[in-house]
């Protein structure tokens, strides 16, 4: 049964894995909405069902509107890039999940409370491959998935460690504005100012 | 009646009035300037004891509010940080009036205001991180606005002020165990580095500061110029509180070399980076990484006095701030681009706008007879009793804004220029009564400091833990 909190935890590294390598905006928003459903299964094996519920019904809100930000959007293309590119991209993934799971005990080692290490593994591989997608692209879509999934891979830590329904409201509007900035900032080439 | 609610929800009613006369700039700008203008003089003609009297009216307003279970709170003493704060959304939407910003910049600045008075009485206050992060969304349209294609300057300002708010939360966790900690936990150090880092990104302290020069390039130089005032003292003001309310942190052994240490750093490669810069908007950025250091370095003296002048440089900045850009914009409005080779000659078709990015420049290096020479002075002349060499990576860094406005004076000089302005190349008359008047304003600053930078002290009155040791 311990085992199979692993599951959500293998679907965050896949999801985010595929976000890192591949810039396909309908294929990246789907495993975005993926990997909030992992993050809400991972928080309700520590927080109650209230709180962890909070984080799925966000990560669709905030999918939802990048999705339909990116069908509104007039030639939105997806990226073409030589094949070179995906493989270091792949590997460069693979180098920093090695990394995450290298320093999963080091990093339980710090905290002074036992977190459970399907939620560690989570909240340290989110942090860490969003981190290194901000450092790859400039791309507005790529750069908010990015900031979310950092986001989530710190509040999945943070949710273990403290529980509080008006934390949890102010990163829940966090994200929310975070995902309206981001379809401002998709969006906003194709509007004129009206000075 | 409570102050959160006259300091915090009236402004963003304002704000939110705004909106709906986003079209009408005038009326707008108007109700903005106003309103911004009334509440510095409410806050800072406020009674200590929160009570006005107007007539036989007698209003009594407490000083705080409950939100779900959290409270807003704005004592008699935070005030003064209230009564600067709308002075300076005041003095930006005042000078919006005459140049070509985003219509959204009037009721954003107020609605900003609000939030980082808000962020500063939020109880429990590390909540503040949160309102923080939502005052830097708000700002992405001011900074990148429709039409305009998204500079990577604005791309990293908004994963840098994001990456602030997971250590400043996570400190606000550990606090809870190391209040009863031994001085030498780990836990300390740990909290302590959190600490740092999040400030670090958030004040763009080097290397994280690469976004602003390329904001201060690509945006507009009065947007940024307001954005970059007002967080930064709001962000600094948050950084006391946490000196003030967190024995364990401002004991950490060398706490004051290392504020020092980290200050001289930005004071010395913000200066080197100015001496090379070749374009006036990049310039502004490196010079608030500059004026960062020195107010972390006023901080770091504090055994000799430095909060006090901490205090005292937030007013002369924000003057030298708003000629600076002010200036600024009215050429970029004019040339587009800022950089030196496109705007050679400039003082011989606009010698107003030309003066005031010269004056406003050398007010910030702290020339004297200009408004923050005195607090400088001080700063200059204390730091060598810590340590002589700080004091000589200080000046070098200091000279750097010196260097460059030398540099921009000799490019505006230029003779046979071939300046390529679309309009009738003229400098309208309101313009430069406006320069005038901010030059006049900094030389009066310069030479009477005594009249009313000691005020701005009162600042302190909040941090009654931090002790200010003369």
């Amino acid at each position: 049964m311990e085992n199979l909190a692993f599951i959500p935890s293998v679907l965050i590294l896949l999801t985010m894995s595929v976000n890192l390598i591949i810039h396909r905006w309908r294929i990246n928003l789907i495993l975005l909405a993926l990997q909030y459903l992992a993050v809400f299964i991972l928080a309700s094996l520590t927080a109650p069902l209230s709180l962890a519920i909070i984080k799925l019904i966000i990560g669709i809100v905030v999918s939802a509107t990048l999705f339909i930000t990116c069908l509104e959007k007039k030639a939105f293309e997806d990226e073409k890039v030589p094949l070179i590119k995906y493989i270091y991209r792949g590997l460069a993934s693979l180098f920093v999940l090695t990394f995450s799971i290298a320093i999963l005990n080091g990093f339980q080692a710090m905290l002074p409370i036992q977190i459970p290490e399907p939620i560690l593994l989570g909240s340290i591989a989110l942090i860490a491959l969003g981190l290194l997608q901000l450092g790859m692209t400039n791309a507005p879509l790529q750069v908010l998935i990015g900031i979310l999934s950092f986001l989530s891979g710190f509040e999945l830590l943070y949710i273990s460690l403290e529980r509080s329904v008006m934390l949890e409201g102010l990163l829940a509007g966090v994200n929310l504005a975070l995902a309206l900035t981001g379809a401002y900032l998709l969006l906003k080439d194709e509007a004129e100012e009206v000075a | 009646m409570s102050t959160p609610l006259v300091f915090i929800f009236l402004p963003l009613l304002i704000a939110i009035i705004l909106v709906l006369l986003r079209r009408k700039p005038k009326l707008s700008n108007i109700i903005g300037t106003i309103s911004a203008f009334l509440f510095a003089l409410i806050a800072h003609f406020m009674p200590e004891d929160l009570a006005i009297s107007i007539g036989s009216l007698n209003i009594e307003l407490a000083q705080s509010i409950n939100l779900l279970g959290r409270s807003l709170e704005i004592a008699s003493a935070n005030l003064v940080f209230v009564s600067l704060a709308f002075i300076i959304t005041g003095l930006w939407m005042l000078g919006s009036a005459w140049l070509d910003v985003s219509i959204w910049f009037r009721p954003i600045s107020l609605a900003v205001t609000a939030l980082l008075i808000a962020a500063l009485g939020v109880n429990p206050f590390l909540y503040a991180a949160l309102l923080i992060e939502l005052v830097v969304l708000l700002f992405i349209p001011l900074l990148s606005p429709k039409g305009e294609e998204t500079n990577t300057g604005v791309m990293r300002f908004l994963i840098f002020q994001t990456m602030a708010l997971p250590p400043i939360l996570l400190t606000g966790w550990m606090l809870s165990g190391i209040e009863t900690a031994p001085s030498n936990s780990p836990l300390i150090l740990r909290a302590a580095i959190l600490v740092f880092l999040g400030f670090a990104l958030w004040l763009a302290f080097i290397p994280f500061h690469t976004w602003l020069p390329i904001i201060s390039e690509n945006s507009h130089p009065w947007v940024v110029s307001f954005i970059l005032l007002i967080m930064p003292t709001t962000i600094m003001i948050f950084l006391l509180t946490f000196f003030d309310r967190y024995a364990w942190l401002r004991n950490i052994p060398q706490f004051y070399d290392i504020l020092r240490f980290l200050s001289t750093i930005m004071i010395l490669v913000g200066g080197l980076l100015l001496t090379i810069e070749k374009n006036l908007g990049r310039a502004f950025g490196y010079a608030v990484i500059v004026e960062t250091g020195f107010s972390i370095l006023a901080m770091g003296l504090n055994p000799q006095g430095g909060l006090t002048w901490f205090s005292m440089l937030l007013l002369p900045r924000a003057l030298g701030y708003w000629l600076w850009s002010f200036s600024l914009s009215l050429i970029k409005q004019k040339f587009k681009d800022l950089s030196f080779e496109n705007i050679s000659g400039l003082f011989h078709t606009f010698p107003f706008v030309s003066s005031g990015v010269i004056a406003g420049q050398l007010s910030i290096a702290g020339l004297p007879l200009l408004a923050s020479f005195p607090v400088k002075r001080l700063i200059w002349f204390n730091i060598g009793s810590p340590n002589l060499l700080n004091a000589l990576l200080i000046f070098i860094g200091s000279s750097g804004l010196l260097v460059f406005t030398i540099n921009s004076l000799m490019h505006f000089l230029k003779q046979g220029s071939d300046l390529t302005v679309e309009e009738k190349p003229e400098e309208l008359l309101i313009h430069k009564m406006i320069i005038a008047a901010g030059i006049i304003l900094l030389i009066f600053f310069g030479i009477f400091p005594q009249i009313i930078l000691p005020h701005w002290t009162k600042l302190l009155l909040v941090f009654e833990r931090f002790p200010i040791i003369p």
